[in-house]
């Protein structure tokens, strides 16, 4: 068989050629670099099941976020099924010498903070740089949801970071 | 684009710059691709199997509509799939739970709703994956509720039957038996505070199960009194024998902690009582407790303490916090001899000595575990034994109701317990 018509070695050479950048979106999406591989992995095996019923493989990373969102979001429902309490960021912060890093965890720490939603449309829209159009589809939201996630997801770094004047200084040595 | 979008793209990007995929990647999930076949295939014999024990059964109904011949009340009406029960090889065959009292359907009394969901369940006694209840709500969008999913909960739950008038819902505590079938235990009220008319059933929360399976405690305000004061019952499930006291307005059982009943009452305490004794003992502190196993003297505690949300592993005897931890540290379960304690961040700690062993049944893609899903998507674990857990797996790339266990001993070694 000739590879370009294998399924398998398709699926192969697109891992190759993207499996860096999806697991990079996917540890922005989970904050964890072992979850962000176990969420990946799922997300390319059930792409790879279905790969016969997807026509435009132009499409793929479009079809392999959208599947990492639903299944990050399935995870997130198991966890509150079984009553684990929701995660609630100690006040602590890792010790650390240099104020740069100290800062950089501080604002990662607060974006991990976000709710999964929220966190998903700063990732797609500003990490992966989706129109807001774009991010509702994978999302599989409206437009006018995604704005509004947006917009408090800002709201809530941006508070939580202090006022502007001290987020701007804070921001600053990032 | 203001400064703070630019500086969070930034960010992003700095924090991903050094991270790469594995190189063997696409191979991990063309295995896994594969296990799933291999999988869905024996699904699809089974499917086949199961299809014939249908008929089989459509078959055993339809002699029962015969003349003369209609359903006798131990049978589970039309409405109620019958319950797939798949008893599992030793070592689980623990001692088989107590015989069903005669059926009662009580959900006929509910509005209109749909009962026909599959859970999997880990109650103690014979472990079984069960065909479950759920409830739906009235309306386009209502929620599905299911019964008997919450591990502690285990087989009790309780039911907001149809709504009375005002606050004089009628309520009832049941209890799902392993074989699927459902006993009414008692009925009653509650108070306003905990559901409104038409809320329909409440899985588990005020009636709760003894960790050995030997009894059930739960806390209603008798029909007609306007005063709100809860009474707290435990029941023997094995003779019958029934203990109750009067408790605080709107009480609620919270689990049991070795033979003693967790009641907590929005007052400022929680109390243990003990039935066969008769006495209380109460804890100083409001939280909430939740039970440990039969023999053990340690209790799991939810309080907020500090910063962020901390949990806590109390003594019963004497309510001194034992453990205390937070964030992916905080116990989870507390082993049956109240020794071992399984932690949030996949640890053990032994609480005899203090000491901590990681905990892993982790990395899926190894060994014989490789087609179960990461380890944070367990649906259900529960203590097997003194020394080991059991942990009911839903494979989130196969069909909804497909599941692995996996056994455990404190040290981390696992095994497959079945297959699906």
């Amino acid at each position: 068989m000739d590879g370009a018509d294998d399924p398998e070695a398709q699926f192969c050479a697109y891992v190759a050629a993207r499996g860096t950048a999806l697991l990079r979106t996917s540890y922005l999406l989970t904050g964890e670099i072992h979850l962000a591989e176990d969420l990946l992995q799922t997300a390319l095996t059930k792409t790879y099941l279905a790969w016969g019923r997807i026509r435009d493989k132009g499409a793929l990373d479009g079809y392999v976020r959208q599947i990492m969102v639903n299944t990050l979001t399935d995870w997130w429902h198991r966890r509150w099924r079984r009553e684990r309490p929701t995660a609630e960021l100690p006040d602590a912060v890792l010790p650390d010498s240099a104020a740069a890093t100290v800062e950089r965890q501080r604002l990662w720490a607060q974006l991990e903070a976000l709710p999964q939603r929220q966190r998903a449309v700063i990732v797609l829209r500003y990490y992966e740089d989706l129109s807001e159009a774009e991010t509702a589809r994978v999302l599989d939201c409206s437009v006018g949801t995604v704005k509004s996630q947006a917009h408090r997801a800002l709201s809530t770094l941006r508070a939580r970071l202090g006022d502007e004047a001290a987020s701007e200084e804070v921001l600053r040595d990032l | 684009m203001n400064d703070l979008e630019q500086r969070i793209i930034r960010h992003l990007n700095d924090q991903v710059t050094s991270i790469q995929a594995p190189s063997d990647l696409a191979g991990r999930c063309l295995r896994r691709a594969e296990a799933v076949r291999r999988r869905r295939r024996a699904t699809a014999v089974a499917g086949v199997a199961a299809a014939a024990a249908v008929v089989v059964a459509g078959v055993a109904v339809l002699a029962g509509l015969r003349p003369g011949g209609g359903p006798d009340r131990h049978t589970p009406p039309a409405t109620h799939p019958a319950p797939t029960t798949t008893r599992l090889a030793p070592p689980f065959g623990v001692p088989d739970y107590p015989d069903p009292a005669p059926f009662q359907p009580w959900f006929r009394s509910l509005p209109q709703g749909e009962l026909n969901e599959t859970f999997v369940g880990l109650p103690h006694g014979p472990t079984f994956q069960y065909q479950g209840v759920t409830y739906r709500r009235p309306g386009p969008s209502g929620s599905v509720i299911p019964f008997g999913v919450t591990v502690q909960g285990l087989l009790a739950a309780l039911l907001h039957g149809k709504p009375g008038v005002g606050r004089d819902f009628d309520t009832r505590v049941i209890l799902l038996l392993p074989d699927g079938t459902f006993r009414t235990l008692a009925t009653g009220r509650l108070g306003e505070a905990t559901g409104r008319p038409g809320d329909g059933p409440h899985p588990g929360g005020v009636a709760r199960v003894s960790a050995d399976g030997t009894r059930v405690a739960y806390a209603l305000i008798p029909a007609g009194s306007t005063t709100e004061v809860a009474t707290v019952t435990a029941q023997d499930l094995r003779t019958g024998q029934r203990w109750t006291k009067t408790s605080g307005r709107y009480a609620s059982v919270t689990g049991w902690s070795g033979n003693d009943v967790v009641v907590i009452t929005p007052g400022p305490s929680s109390q243990l009582w003990a039935p066969d004794r008769g006495s209380t003992r109460t804890f100083g502190r409001r939280t909430s407790l939740t039970p440990a196993g039969p023999a053990s003297d340690r209790l799991l505690s939810g309080a907020w303490d500090g910063y962020g949300r901390c949990r806590s592993v109390i003594s019963s005897a004497n309510f001194d916090t034992v453990y205390q931890g937070c964030d992916a540290d905080e116990p989870m379960m507390i082993s049956p001899d109240g020794r071992w304690v399984l932690l949030g961040a996949w640890k053990i700690r032994d609480l005899d000595t203090g000491s901590v062993l990681p905990f892993s049944i982790q990395p899926p893609g190894v060994g014989p575990l490789n087609e179960l899903a990461p380890g944070d998507a367990w649906q259900a674990v529960r203590w097997d034994d003194e020394r080991h857990m059991l942990f009911a797996f839903q494979d989130p790339l196969l069909p909804r109701g497909e599941l692995g266990l996996v056994r455990c001993d404190v040290e981390g070694r696992c095994e497959r317990a079945s297959q699906p």
